[in-house]
């Protein structure tokens, strides 16, 4: 394979290296807001639970 | 129903303005583009190996403004934005570095020559690395923000510098070569295309580090409000996605 | 007048503090010996280009030697409220930073006094021959390296990280003094004082100009609480 179609392969692997782990710090932020909202949801039931 | 279909055809549009012009700066570059004579092949790198030099030299610019406004004004979405263009210059001046080394393997018989571009180049690959290293190691925005601001900063006005300092040592790189016209017709094509995919990407992590930082705060507000039950019996598991 | 008066104090109070602790000075000036010493045993075996080597070491040797005393004229600061005390002087943050760039500036020409006549004598580079031109280089290099130091290290005392990571952060930001400093000693050892040289020195002072005046004007935005 010649130089040229290299470094072409090597210049887009790491970009899609660095779109992968934007994808992946995208998952990570969702899974918190998941996390964050079920934490929220739960405490108010706990509070109604309480009150019977 | 009118604002969904206006949010999808947006979404589309921008998906074609960035994928069109990409396909056919490498269609160009790759194929059609004439081959220079003396190097061959090889010189096709020249489209990328610019375009990111370019990009990487702007994203420089951009950290460091929006730094200076963060400064000066205090107020963290300028430093999200100066964030999302040091990761952004660091991958591009990373590729040049990259590239220009297969480049000059093949052409000059060398990965490295002490070359005032490459040198230059490298200093910016390290100034940026240095304020990556510091926003990484700090929990603080504002402190990270601060720091890394004015490293940006000092970083742009060390460039010329730095610029001065190594053009004096004899180089080999060439300057700006003679070119066909359908030569530079294929390298404009290529700057202006990888400039709005990587603005695409600048723009999409600008929006990530926003929630990240919005979803933060609020994190920190929900603890304090509802902080997390320790005697019920039935606590909260940690939530992964495979859970849905 | 009582800027200069204060100015005077804040200096005086850290090189007394130095002197009577001792908490810096022997250790650097201890690795900047060693580094020269070390460097010129393996340079006694080199014949051609030993000036370029001897520079390039030179400043290397400076740097990282100096990189021990930069910090620490900040962080002693740091610590057990003398921060709000320093902060008290009837004066800006502008001239904290020239107070303590003076005092860095002492630092480092105590450890060049030591570097530069140790590898005269250990390495038989001419570089006494001209000594005047080597003392413009060395001022105007120790002043590039110190006012970044400086800065930097107002940087690190507001992140209480410690400065392990200074001296790789500020590295890229001196590259132009350590690149033009060791070039201007190399023809000052060569007896090469001509245009080049002076191309060389103006850099320096361009630097020096630049960084100092951004190291004013940023110092107030850098600290603050």
């Amino acid at each position: 394979m010649s130089t040229f179609v290299t470094s072409y392969v090597i210049f887009w692997l790491v970009v899609a290296l660095y779109v992968v782990q934007l994808g992946g710090r995208q998952r990570a932020l969702l899974e918190r807001m998941a996390s964050l909202q079920l934490r929220l949801q739960e405490s108010r039931r706990q509070q109604f639970e309480n009150l019977d | 129903m009118q604002n969904k279909f206006v949010s999808i055809l947006c979404g589309g549009l921008t998906r074609a303005a960035v994928t069109c012009p990409l396909i056919a700066a490498l269609g160009l570059a790759m194929v059609f583009a004439p081959t220079e004579e003396t190097m061959g092949q090889v010189q096709r790198i020249l489209y990328i190996h610019v375009a990111s030099a370019w990009l990487g030299l702007l994203g420089f610019a951009v950290m460091g403004g929006c730094g200076l406004a963060y400064l000066l004004r205090r107020n963290l979405a300028w430093d999200h934005w100066s964030r999302a263009a040091n990761e952004i210059g660091w991958l591009c001046s990373s590729l040049t570095l990259l590239t220009g080394s297969l480049w000059a393997h093949s052409a000059w018989g060398t990965w490295w020559t002490w070359e005032p571009r490459l040198t230059t180049m490298f200093v910016l690959w390290a100034l940026y690395s240095s304020c990556l290293i510091v926003r990484s190691s700090m929990d603080e925005p504002h402190l990270s923000a601060r720091i890394a601001g004015a490293l940006a900063i000092l970083g742009l006005l060390d460039l010329p510098l730095v610029i001065m300092a190594t053009r004096w040592f004899r180089g080999i790189h060439p300057v700006s070569p003679e070119m066909e016209p359908m030569m530079q017709v294929t390298l404009l094509l290529n700057v202006i295309a990888f400039t709005v995919f990587f603005g695409l990407l600048f723009a999409r992590r600008h929006s990530q580090l926003v929630s990240e930082s919005l979803l933060h705060q609020l994190e920190i507000h929900v603890l304090a409000d509802h902080p997390p039950v320790v005697n019920e019996v039935r606590t909260i598991p940690p939530l992964s996605l495979e859970t849905f | 007048m009582r800027t200069a008066t204060t100015l005077y104090w804040l200096v005086c109070k850290d090189l007394v503090s130095e002197y009577r602790a001792r908490q810096v000075w022997p250790a650097m000036l201890m690795l900047g010996a060693l580094v020269t010493f070390l460097f010129n045993a393996q340079l006694d075996a080199v014949v051609e280009g030993k000036s370029r080597m001897l520079a390039i070491q030179v400043w290397l040797a400076i740097y990282f030697a100096g990189t021990l005393a930069l910090h620490r004229t900040l962080t002693t600061e740091h610590v057990d409220g003398c921060w709000d005390a320093l902060r008290l002087y009837p004066i800006t943050p502008a001239w904290i930073y020239t107070a303590k760039l003076t005092v860095n500036f002492l630092v480092l020409a105590a450890l060049q006094a030591v570097i530069l006549p140790l590898c005269v004598l250990l390495s038989n580079v001419p570089l006494q021959e001209h000594a005047w031109h080597m003392v413009v280089v060395a001022v105007l290099g120790n002043i590039g390296i110190s006012s970044v130091g400086t800065l930097l290290g107002g940087l690190w005392l507001c992140s209480r990280q410690g400065a392990s990571m200074l001296a790789c952060l500020a590295l890229p930001l001196v590259a132009p003094v350590i690149l033009a400093a060791s070039e201007a000693t190399r023809l000052v050892a060569d007896s090469e004082i001509g245009p080049q040289w002076w191309r060389w020195v103006g850099l320096l002072g361009v630097f020096d100009v630049v960084f100092v005046t951004a190291g004013i004007v940023l110092f107030d935005f850098i600290i603050e609480d």
